[in-house]
Formats: C-alpha cells, structure tokens, sequence
C-alpha cells in the first residue's frame, strides 16, 4: 500500500512538475501570442485594439519583404535538402571500417558544438574581400577578390555555406546512428551476392533509415525557416534587405517599426508554415514507401 | 519513502526558485526596488536620514568606458550624495538601445537614467518623466525645443556637428584644396581614388548606420529644414524630383556611382574603415565629432588629422548650410522607483565639473549655456565661412507613425543604393507606399 502511494505521488510530481513548466513557458507565451496577433500593438503603448485578421491579411498581401525574407530561407532550406543524399553517403562512408573513422566522426561532428556566433565571426574572416583566406587562395589562381556578403545575388549562398558546414555534422552523426542500427547479416549476404557499396546504400542503407530521414527533414524545414544568428552576425540582413531571413524580418518588424501585433502574427504564420511543410513531407515519404 | 521526501523537497525548491525568478521583482514593493545590498534590518537601526539607493545608468560603450574606468561617474556622485550609488550598464549603439529599451519598457523596467537619440523622444514619451522644472533643463540650449508637446522629456548632454575629417598629407599629396561645394567633394575624392595609393572616402556600411551622414542628414541639410521629416509627413510625395529629399539622394547617388569608398564597402564594417583611416590608407572619413576621441588616441601624428563641414550646397554662391543635433538626451522613467532622486542627479550631472571634464575629453560641444568647450581642430572648421544651421529634429508623430507603417529606413536605402539599386523606382515606390500609409493612417486631406 505503501509502494503503491508512493508511485502514485512519483508519477503525480513527475507529471504536475513539467506539465506547470510547460504550461508557463510554451502554453502561455503562445496563447498569448495568439493574442497579440490580432491586435496593432506597438509594443509601447499600454492600450492595444482588437483588429481581427487584419495582421494576417497584410503579411499575405502588403508585405513585399516577407516573400523577399522566405525566398532567402528557400535558399537555404533547398541547399540543406540537396546537401542530405551526400550528408548519408558520407554516413555510410564512416560506418565501414576505415581506419581512423572515429576521428573523422568527431571532426565531422564538431561544428556543431561550437557556438554559432563564433562561427559566424570565424567565417566573416574567411569571406573577407580585405585579406580573407578564401579571396587570398582565390588571387593564388589569378581570380579577382569575390564580394561573398556584400553581392546582393550571391550573400545568401554564402550564409547557406556556413550553416551547411554547421549543421552538416550532426546530420551525419544522426544518420551514422541509424545506419550502424542496420543489421549486419543483410549487408554482409548483399556484400556476397556481388552488391556493389552504392548498390547496398541505395537498396539496403535508404529504405531502412526512414525515420531518421524523415527526422533530418523536419529539422531541415524547422531550421531553414528560423535561421538567425549568422545572418544577423555577419550581415545583419544586408546589404539593404537582400540577407533578411523570415526571422530577421519579424525581428525588425517589431522592434525596428513597432509593429508588435504583426510580428506576432508573423510568428504564428512561421509555426504553421514549419508544421504545414513538415506534414508534406511526411506524406510524401510515406506515399513513396508505399 | 526517504527518497520521495528527498524527490518531493527538491521538487519544490526548484519550482519556488523558478517562480521567484519569474515574478519576485512584480512583488517588491516599489520602494524597495532601488536598494542596495544592505539589508533591512541593517538600515532599520542605523536609521538614515535618506534611503539608500541605487540608479541604474544605460550608456553606450565608449560612455560606459569613460564612466567606469577613466572617471567614475559613482565615485563623483558619492561625493555629492552618498546614499545613491550609480550603476552603469552598457549598449553597443543606438539600434541595441532601442531595442533594449523597449524590451525593458514592455516589462516596466527602463533603466532609471538613459542617454536616448533624439528620434526615441517621440516613441517614448509616455514612459519618461517630465523634466521641465529641473534646473538642467532650464539651462540647457535645446531642451525645450525638443519637448513633446510641450513636455521636456529628455536633456541633452551635447551639441553635435558632422564633419569630414580627413588627413592633410594626402591632401598636400594631391594638391588639394578644401572642398566648399558637392562637387568639389566628389572632384577631391576621384582625384585621390585615380592616384591608386588610397581609398578615398571610408565608409564601412556594412554596419547599416555607417552611411547616416550622408542618407541621414543630407535630406535635412538640402531642405535647409531640420523638421524636414515632419515637414515630409504633411506630404503625399516626398520622394518627387524637386523635393528636398529626392535632391539631397541623387547627390548622394552621384557619390556613390563614383565609386570611391573602396572595392567593397559594403563588405566593411565601420570599425575595420576606421582603423584603416588611422593607418592613412583612407583618405576621409564622414563622421559626427564623437569619433575625434578615437583618432587622437590611435592616430600616430594628430596634427596630420583635419576636419571641414560636408559641403552639400551646389555653388559657392549659396549660403553654406551645416547639421547640428543636439544628442545623448538624459531622460528618466516616469514610473521609475524615484524619480526625484534620477532627477535630482540629473541636476547635479549638467552643473557638475564631471560634465565639463567628460565634453572636454570626448571633444563635444556643450548644450548648457554657462559651459564654454573649447574646441580648436573644430573652430577651424567653423570658421572657414560663414554659415547657417539647421537643428535636426528627429520627427513627429505623425512622421514616425508612416515611418513605421512602410518601414522606412534611410540607412538601408544608402546600403540599397550602393548596392546598385534603381534609384528612380527607389523613389517611386517610397512615394506610393508614403501616400498609402497617410490615407490608412488617417492623415491625407
């Protein structure tokens, strides 16, 4: 009886505890920005108007920034996508047995440890037209110094760099993970009826890591829309509005412009959006298993 | 049952530090807020004539640096009041500031003193103190003709004009002489630039601030109108040929065709030009006088540095019309845990020796009329020609509502014109989307 009051209250704490935690910093604020985005609050005054879907409808149809900001968060979600089949190859790669794959797992993986705005310091050095390693191996080959943050048609690409060599290692350790969960019976009777390393990724390593693919593409979509920190450390959006992201722009909305009511109902398009594209994608990869 | 108990405790007092931390300030009383780490009880039985207390001061960096490490802002208000203790805190420019303070606004916590630009006047207004009966203000220069409506809600430390500054040997170099018109300024610039030795102009715009003395003040300088932005918001279209501001950017626009700041300023921040220009492999710099401090320090000759006016007239013929901004405005909240005390410290900061000491070493103009600086590099510059001013005022309501409403932002528009934007549809789409955002807002006859 004892044993079964004090289960009782271990699994009462250990579900109040999180549930009022979670209530006060995710519930809340998100009703709350709910909220706030159907009002014109400018984030000063004390006194806010109810304006219905008047936010909603003007992100949709007056606010030539915000396409120009998700086309630029485009880039980056199609890079990141593009970047997955190499990403699982070189997965595949590391799960063999080649000698020193410990280490290259553990330099695959450390960009991702390090603090994103350091990264974005480090690589501000690397594209600088002022010395910058890039340019300076680049003059070795006799080509001109390139502009990498301040061409408007070529900024975006190279912020994409950067959070490609970022989040790249985790991807792979993600993807090593589920491919060493693989059993190795199935590889090894492919390796001996002849299956080449290319036909055993394709027919036996893809089908098997669905779910961890599926995982990778949420935090692709998840990531690419709410990029931040290295546009807003190495540009800071520009030049002009040509690096603005999805983020930055709802950022400036608010406390550049006082538009608190309409950032926030820009928050609240950017979580149906990451849900929306998440749920396509899960379709179709199951329409694909199917 | 131990280790549920032990679960149980743990439990509680991680919950009970989460929700002090969410909620202890809202509860203090408000009288409580502002002291120090004294407790009560000790204060209780020394019983003080005054309540100690403590004054939050947000400045910017190179003002914190001044103020906490070359002459502590505590220690000399110590002096005067010992039971207020001032406690710095630090913003790296004018965009975090704004940002800062309306986080800290949303939550009731400004700071109890701040140094605000003049544009977050208008914005903040309703938040700040009025300060028209202290003796500050009445001895300030410009205080009252930047009230709201009438209601003194900052005072400003200093009086500020913008200048090119510029080093004297490449000038020798290539013969040549102060600029006194818009084209002689591109002329000198595009002379040094086709001598391949030095960047011409720094510039540094990849800080999106860097070009305000051009896409800022220009526009003011050209109006001969320092409200000229509530002046643009009585008008459908501001942006039109013939229009102050439509004039004042296609000079600038002609600067920037001419390509003299360099391969890529757009690729270099303001503190990478700047520290070139001290290395003299720039030519000038624009700037306000608060980057002389900078230059005398890291400059190996000083007497190699001059300054002039930004010449913007078209002909030696006109009038030379130069920008002054009162700046740094001292203001405190009006629900701020005293307001008597930031008041009362505000007094003492413009009639204080720690005010003259602080214009002198950071080379800045006084606003209060008994305090003389003396500023030679800069009287030589002022006294080359006679000329006009205009105030800069940092916008109205009106103005900052339609701001707000299109997101008008002069500084990205200069980084969007060296980028190589059409400046005709620049123009163009301004006007349309100045005009829609005067119907919505209700302000078009």
């Amino acid at each position: 009886m004892k044993d079964y009051a004090e289960k009782r209250l271990l699994i009462i704490l250990f579900l109040v505890i999180p549930s009022i935690l979670l209530s006060l910093f995710v519930v809340y604020p998100t009703i709350r920005l709910l909220q706030l985005s159907f009002t014109n609050w400018n984030g000063l005054s004390n006194n806010m108007d109810f304006i219905g879907l008047k936010n909603y409808i003007k992100i949709f149809t007056d606010s030539p920034k915000v396409w120009l900001s998700l086309k630029n968060n485009g880039i980056y979600f199609t890079v990141h996508l593009l970047a997955i089949p190499l990403e699982i190859f070189i997965a595949f790669l590391l799960s063999s047995k080649i000698r020193g794959s410990r280490f290259f797992e553990t330099v695959t993986f450390l960009p991702y440890i390090v603090n994103g705005v350091a990264i974005s310091y480090m690589f501000s050095m690397l594209y600088s037209t002022q010395g910058g390693t890039i340019n300076q191996i680049l003059s070795v080959f006799n080509i001109p110094a390139v502009k990498w943050l301040s061409d408007p048609n070529l900024v975006n690409f190279s912020l994409t760099g950067v959070t490609l060599w970022r989040f790249c290692g985790m991807h792979i350790i993600l993807f090593l993970a589920a491919i060493k969960s693989v059993p190795g019976d199935i590889l090894e009777a492919a390796e001996i009826d002849g299956a080449s390393l290319f036909q055993q990724y394709i027919r036996i390593i893809l089908p098997n890591i669905r779910l961890v693919v599926e995982i990778v593409l949420f935090l692709n979509v998840r990531g690419a829309l709410q990029v931040f920190d290295v546009p807003f450390v190495m540009t800071g959006g520009g030049p002009g509005h040509a690096s603005s992201t999805f983020t930055l722009h709802t950022i400036e909305t608010a406390f550049t412009f006082n538009h608190f009511g309409l950032a926030s109902a820009m928050a609240t398009v950017l979580m149906l959006l990451i849900i929306m594209i998440s749920y396509v994608q899960q379709l179709l990869m199951g329409g694909k298993e199917q | 049952m131990k280790k549920l108990g032990i679960l149980l405790v743990a439990s509680i007092l991680v919950l009970s530090m989460l929700l002090t931390g969410c909620f202890a300030d809202k509860q203090k009383p408000a009288a409580d807020e502002g002291t120090t780490g004294a407790s009560a009880e000790t204060q209780a039985e020394t019983e003080a004539p005054k309540e100690k207390t403590t004054l939050s001061m947000l400045v910017y960096e190179e003002h914190y640096k001044y103020v906490t490490d070359k002459d502590s802002i505590a220690e000399a208000y110590a002096k005067v009041a010992p039971h207020v203790t001032i406690e710095p805190q630090q913003v790296k420019d004018s965009g975090q500031l704004e940002q800062i303070l309306k986080i800290r606004n949303s939550a009731e916590e400004l700071p109890d003193i701040m140094v605000l630009k003049p544009f977050m006047l208008t914005q903040f207004a309703d938040s700040l103190a009025a300060l028209n009966d202290t003796n500050a203000a009445k001895e300030n220069k410009f205080a009252n003709g930047y009230a709201v409506e009438g209601k003194v809600v900052g005072i400003p430390e200093n009086a500020v004009n913008e200048y090119i500054y510029y080093r004297k040997s490449i000038f020798e170099e290539y013969n040549l002489e102060i600029p006194t018109t818009w084209d002689e300024f591109i002329n000198a610039a595009v002379t040094i630039k086709n001598g391949g030795k030095y960047i011409p102009i720094g510039l540094g715009a990849k800080d999106a601030w860097a070009d305000y003395p051009y896409n800022e003040f220009m526009p003011l300088v050209e109006a001969k109108n320092g409200a000229l932005w509530n002046a643009m918001a009585a008008m459908d279209e501001p942006f039109s040929p013939g229009e102050p501001f439509y004039e004042a950017y296609k000079k600038i626009q002609k600067l920037y065709d001419a390509k003299v700041f360099g391969d890529d300023p757009l690729g270099i921040s303001f503190d990478q030009i700047k520290v070139k220009f001290y290395a003299k492999e720039v030519g000038m710099m624009a700037a306000g006088q608060w980057f002389l401090p900078g230059c005398s320090e890291d400059i190996d000759d000083v007497n190699d540095l001059g300054v002039f006016l930004l010449p913007v007239r078209n002909t030696k013929d006109e009038p030379f019309y130069a920008s002054v901004m009162a700046d740094a405005f001292y203001a405190t909240p009006d629900n701020g845990p005293d307001v008597e005390e930031a008041k009362a410290f505000i007094d003492w900061y413009f009639t204080s020796d720690y005010y003259f000491n602080y214009l002198t070493d950071q080379k800045l103009g006084s606003t209060v009329e008994a305090v003389k600086i003396d500023l030679p590099l800069y009287n030589e510059a002022l006294g080359r020609q006679p000329l006009e001013y205009v105030l800069y005022d940092g916008g109205n309501k009106d103005f900052n509502d339609i701001a707000n409403a299109i997101g008008f932002d002069v500084k990205r528009m200069g980084q969007e014109m060296l980028a190589g934007e059409d400046f005709e549809k620049m123009m163009s789409d301004h006007n349309k989307k100045w005009k829609e955002a005067r119907q919505s807002l209700g302000l078009s006859k």
